[in-house]
Parts: C-alpha cells; structure tokens; sequence
C-alpha cells in the first residue's frame, strides 16, 4: 500500500485461483496438466499454487532464522510457540498461514469495493450511514479509530456489510459436493448417491 | 436457468446445480456427509494438500482443530492493532491523493490495502510491499 504495489503475490493468487476453478470442472485433467503443462512454464501456460506456498515458506523460514521481526500477537509468533509446546508441526503453521493469505486477503478487497461501490451506486444509503457515524459520534459512542466492538453496536453498518456480502459474493466458484450413499433428498427431488451438488 | 425449470437443474452426466436456500443445510451443514467433490482437488498440486482443498472429512478436522483457537474472538481481538495500523496508513493516503487530485483506482488500492492486512496479522509483514 506505501509503495502502491506488490511484489506479484496479488497476480499469482489470482492466476492460481483461476487455474484451479476451470481445472476443477474437469479434475482428471489436473494430475496431466501438471505433469505436462510444467514443461511449458517458461511460456506462461502454466500455473500452480506452488508459488503460493513458497511464498508462505519464504516467509516462515525468514521468521525462524529471525530475519523479520515478531509480534506478540500475530499468527506466525502464536503458531511457532504452538510447534514448541509440541503437538503442532511445521505443516500445521504452513496451513494457517497459507488460508489466511489465500483466503483472507483477495475475498476482503472483493467485499470492501463491492460494498464501497454499492455505496456510491446508492446516495440515500451511503446518507443513512454517515447518519449512524454522526449520531454515534455525537453521543460519544465511537473512538478513532472504531472499534470492532464499537462497530458493533452499528446496525446500519452491519446491514451494509450484510447486504454488500450477499449479492456481491467474494467467492464465485463452484463448491461442488457429492452425495452420500443412498442418496439423498434436496429440494423435494431424489439425487442418487455420488451425484455432484 | 433455475427460474424456469425449478430450483434443480442438470448441468452434466453427474452434476445437479441447485438454486434452494433450505439446501446449504443439508449439503454444507456441519458434521454432514456430504464430502468435497473431485472439483476441490484442483486447489492443490498434485500429491500435496491444503484446508480448503483436503477432501478427507477426518484429515481436514484434524487440521482445522490443531489451528482452530487461533481464530476465535478473542484472538480475533488481539489482531486488532494490526488493523488500525493499516487503516492509518490507507487514510493517509487517501488524504494524500485528494489533496494532489489524484484519482485512485480503488480495487487495485484495497487489494494492497486488503493483502497489508493479511500479511500484518499472519506474519507482522504488510506484504503489498514487503521483500
């Protein structure tokens, strides 16, 4: 954000995530892609979601040999200590750091500018929440910055978050599942066992 | 498509697409079996695995548990100073590109702004300009 820019990290997540979506729909074709398609890398026509995890191994192994500084309340210092009690392995902390930045970054910039947008597409609600601020503003029921906990109490604001997460959906993939044996009954409708829903 | 053929529709040999608000219950309910589809396999590279990609409903709780305290409330909480740091550093910003009259491409700034967050409460980095 200083510099206005990153180091490709953005990209990659999303051409990753692009990859994944389309070779999905046809997951048999995954393991051949892989193994062919790497040979054209130089090319451009592949793309994988190594990147990401050496993206998050980079910055884990940076953090271990205490090259980059710790927080007392960030995930990775939390998580290292977790590997220390002992039950909790290397893998554990690739994990959560790997849903966090996978999952958590792109789904929240999607939210916010399609509730900004929203916002700005509709003047008489983008009244009613500089309304809520100033009211709480007023009655001094508000810091700088707000808390979440004070955020809260906002039910404009939590209507707005609501409604810009319900028809803009950061997420637009298919999260397809497969019914279980016997079958089952959706919508009044009987699906046979292993039918994807 | 749903509208006018009912909140079922076929859209492969194997494949329903459903458009039924009772039915997130009964396919994404917790504790259900209904398992990820092959559709998942795709998030990872082959051979590996990931939260979001682990189709194995016994592997996938056994992750989640080993990391789950980290997103309760109150560790949500604690990452709180992470946050407004990031703020912060957006209204100035912000601030910064009005007084210039600058126009900003917002989608591309909360993506920076977004990507920050994440790396400050993951790894204490804001990695939109990290490395």
């Amino acid at each position: 954000m200083e510099r206005e820019g990153d180091d490709g990290i953005i990209d990659q997540i999303h051409r990753a995530t692009l990859y994944s979506s389309f070779l999905g729909i046809v997951p048999d074709l995954h393991y051949w892609y892989q193994k062919v398609f790497k040979k054209l890398l130089p090319y451009g026509f592949y793309s994988s979601q190594a990147e990401l995890l050496d993206f998050v191994n980079f910055h884990i192994g940076q953090r271990r040999k205490g090259i980059t500084p710790n927080d007392k309340n960030d995930f990775l210092t939390k998580l290292l200590a977790m590997e220390e009690e002992g039950g909790n392995t290397h893998a554990d902390t690739q994990v959560s750091c790997r849903s966090n930045i996978a999952a958590g970054s792109d789904t929240t910039a999607i939210s916010l500018g399609a509730i900004l947008y929203y916002l700005i597409q509709n003047p008489d609600k983008m009244q009613k929440l500089r309304d809520e601020i100033d009211q709480k503003c007023i009655a001094g029921e508000l810091s700088d910055p707000v808390t979440f906990k004070q955020s809260q109490n906002m039910p404009y604001l939590q209507a707005v978050i609501k409604e810009g997460l319900r028809i803009h959906p950061a997420i637009g993939i298919v999260l397809a599942r497969r019914v279980p044996q016997g079958g089952a009954v959706i919508s009044g409708k009987f699906l046979p066992e292993s039918v994807s829903s | 498509m749903a509208n006018c053929s009912g909140p079922i529709v076929r859209i492969g040999p194997n494949k329903c697409s459903i458009d039924d608000p009772a039915a997130v219950k009964i396919i994404y309910g917790l504790g259900k079996p209904f398992v990820k589809a092959s559709y998942y396999s795709a998030f990872t590279d082959v051979g590996k695995t990931s939260l979001f990609s682990e189709r194995d409903h016994n592997i996938h709780a056994g992750m989640r548990r080993r990391i789950a305290k980290l997103y309760s409330l109150t560790n949500l909480l604690s990452y709180e100073g992470f946050v407004d740091q990031c703020t912060a550093t957006m209204e100035d910003k912000l601030r910064k590109f009005c007084l210039e009259g600058r126009p900003v491409d917002m989608g591309a700034f909360l993506q920076y702004y977004a990507f920050d967050l994440i790396g400050s409460i993951t790894v204490n980095l804001a990695l939109a300009f990290a490395i």
